[in-house]
């Protein structure tokens, strides 16, 4: 037993010569090479953290998202304009042959580019030396100490006891009641009037009821009573009779819109991106494939891209596979929207392939 | 016999704890917050057991940069200085050959308060870039404390602009205002440098306190190759780090 607990008391040593290194045994000096050597074995797990380390996961911060459609779906207006592109957002729209305009949104792509940046503070000596000058506080602070202590007595004029006793009326509280009430003013004499008034705060000082007090609390629970909303509500839901009202309003007639199955409109969006990671200053080119899936012919269709505030379009690298008409206008968060409009429809099976460029800011 | 060895294993575990617990790993001011990886606000650094932070620290052209081990700088390497770091530790610098300062040098801290997650593979290739301007160093050596808190841009707030290598990104803020909070509006703070502090004692006594425990640290050369030469500096344990115990001498493990 005496051996297990030395055992234990050195197994505690150990532990906190690996983790901590602080101890101060003092060993032999072949002893301490012997450490270093095996300490020197131990580097050879440096790349562990290369391996066991690294977790998968994935930090919002340090990817640039672009793509797919956010929280605010895409839609379009009969004037054909767009709404709710956020930014990021990629999203194309087109027109089917029974006059719908459908809203499809793209994949979202996720480039690893973290940037830093930096908030700096300069503080110096000198300033908390002025801050602290005495020259300009000493006279006034002598007056105005003098100044606080002959204002006692306007303290003492403030507490009077004399608002306290009005504000305790409960006269008000009858009054605001007979705003809430549902037309006779019977009840309300008991609350608005002095007497009340006085009962309570009689009841207050001396702290006891007596027979009068009673008599008087009987009747004010009464009439309390008799004045709570609830009563009155109950009186009008008997005359509303809302049953009535609901049968009144049924729908008598549903409308069902059957759709050709055989005939359906689909387009499918794919982003890509050049890289997976990109440093601040380079070049990522990405490249939207969209593909008529349906049935139909599909036309006017339109591929907008929403980039995020760190990806800058090179102008010039657009590039479209189809005959397209092209804009960029500038978005909210300094970057650029594109806007790929496609000339002719689209034939089921039928693809198309935009490409632009952009530097990562 | 099952008791001996549930007590062994609460002794070491303990040991754990309480070297998670040492102080130093919290930024003072701001206790109790979880380091975490993703955006949101937080500042209290969580160190992570055995991973180094690759961290690129560049200073203007010319500046050679140590960090210390055993109680004394040990290298002078030319900026930039590609270092992995441990979360959570103080690390002293030593910054010299500053242009148009010259015999004049700066001991800044550095403190990685978060680390970054790259994908496997490219943990070297995107380290937390820290920058020490000229500007920055001129006001440490004129008497100025001068802190900068590094944080990672949340990309859904970021600035319009360019963010080359050549053109850091960087706020300056008033005496009023809190900087780690600060780069918490921009960001995820992961790193505060100090500049402008203590300076060695020169009277020949080695000061531990100035260097901070001298936590380890690896260096990251990049061979002409492309590949990296990673090379760990820790101080020298006072007794073998591994050993186990016979009787009554401590004996080396084979």
């Amino acid at each position: 037993m005496r051996h297990q607990i030395v055992l234990i008391i050195l197994t505690f040593l150990f532990g906190s010569a690996v983790l901590g290194q602080t101890s101060s045994l003092t060993v032999d000096p072949a002893l301490k090479e012997q450490g270093v050597k095996i300490v020197a074995e131990q580097q050879k797990f440096q790349e562990y953290w290369q391996s066991n380390l690294n977790t998968g996961f994935r930090s919002q911060t340090e990817y640039l998202a672009d793509g797919g459609d956010g929280v605010a779906k895409t839609y379009i207006e009969e004037d054909w304009s767009v709404r709710n592109l956020e930014t990021e957002d990629t999203v194309a729209h087109f027109d089917t042959l029974d006059g719908r305009t459908l809203v499809e949104p793209s994949n979202r792509v996720f480039l690893y580019a973290p940037r830093f940046g930096a908030v700096r503070k300069i503080e110096g000596v000198n300033n908390n030396a002025q801050i602290t000058a005495l020259s300009q506080t000493d006279g006034q602070l002598v007056l105005t100490v003098d100044q606080g202590k002959e204002q006692i007595g306007y303290t003492a004029q403030e507490t009077k006891s004399g608002y306290a006793r009005t504000r305790t009326q409960l006269s008000g509280i009858g009054g605001r009641k007979r705003s809430t009430g549902a037309g006779t003013t019977q009840g309300l004499g008991a609350y608005s009037n002095f007497e009340s008034a006085m009962y309570y705060s009689n009841w207050l000082r001396q702290q006891a009821i007596g027979l009068a007090e009673l008599a008087s609390l009987a009747e004010g629970k009464a009439r309390a009573r008799a004045w709570q909303g609830a009563e009155g509500i109950k009186v009008q839901m008997n005359i509303l009779a809302p049953m009535e009202a609901t049968s009144e309003e049924g729908a008598e007639s549903f409308f069902q819109i059957e759709e050709d199955k055989s005939k359906t409109s689909k387009l499918r969006l794919i982003k890509v991106a050049s890289k997976k990671s990109a440093q601040p200053g380079e070049i990522v080119e990405f490249t939207l494939r969209f593909d008529n899936l349906g049935t139909q012919m599909i036309g006017n269709v339109t591929i907008l891209d929403n980039l995020t505030t760190r990806l800058e379009f090179l102008p010039g690298t657009a590039l479209s596979s189809l005959k397209s008409g092209f804009m960029i206008q500038s978005n909210d968060s300094g970057s650029f929207t594109l806007r790929f409009e496609i000339t002719d429809p689209l034939q089921p099976g039928e693809f198309g392939v935009v490409q632009f460029q952009c530097r990562v800011r | 016999m099952k008791v001996f060895y549930t007590i062994t294993i609460i002794a070491f575990l303990s040991v754990t704890v309480l070297y998670a617990q040492q102080p130093g790993v919290r930024v003072p001011g701001y206790p109790g917050v979880p380091a975490t990886p993703a955006s949101g606000f937080s500042v209290s650094a969580i160190p992570v057991p055995g991973y180094y932070q690759p961290v690129k620290i560049r200073a203007p052209e010319g500046t050679r940069i140590a960090l210390s081990i055993d109680q004394k700088f040990v290298q002078r390497q030319t900026t930039p200085y590609a270092v992995g770091l441990l979360v959570g530790s103080d690390y002293r610098l030593r910054i010299t050959d500053i242009p148009f300062q010259p015999g004049r040098e700066i001991f800044p801290t550095v403190k990685i308060i978060a680390r970054t997650y790259p994908p496997q593979g490219l943990e070297l290739e995107y380290p937390i870039q820290i920058d020490i301007t000229q500007e920055d160093i001129e006001l440490a050596l004129d008497g100025k404390f001068v802190t900068r808190v590094i944080y990672l841009e949340n990309p859904q707030t970021a600035m319009p602009v360019r963010g080359d290598l050549g053109t850091p990104i960087s706020t300056d803020v008033s005496g009023a205002v809190d900087p780690i909070v600060a780069a918490a509006t921009m960001g995820q703070p992961v790193a505060i440098v100090r500049m402008g502090g203590r300076i060695p004692n020169t009277l020949g006594v080695t000061d531990p306190a100035f260097f901070l425990g001298s936590p380890s640290w690896m260096l990251f050369d990049k061979t002409p190759a492309g590949r990296y030469e990673m090379t760990r500096y820790q101080n020298t344990p006072p007794y073998p780090a591994s050993t186990i115990i016979s009787g009554k001498q401590i004996v080396p493990v084979r």
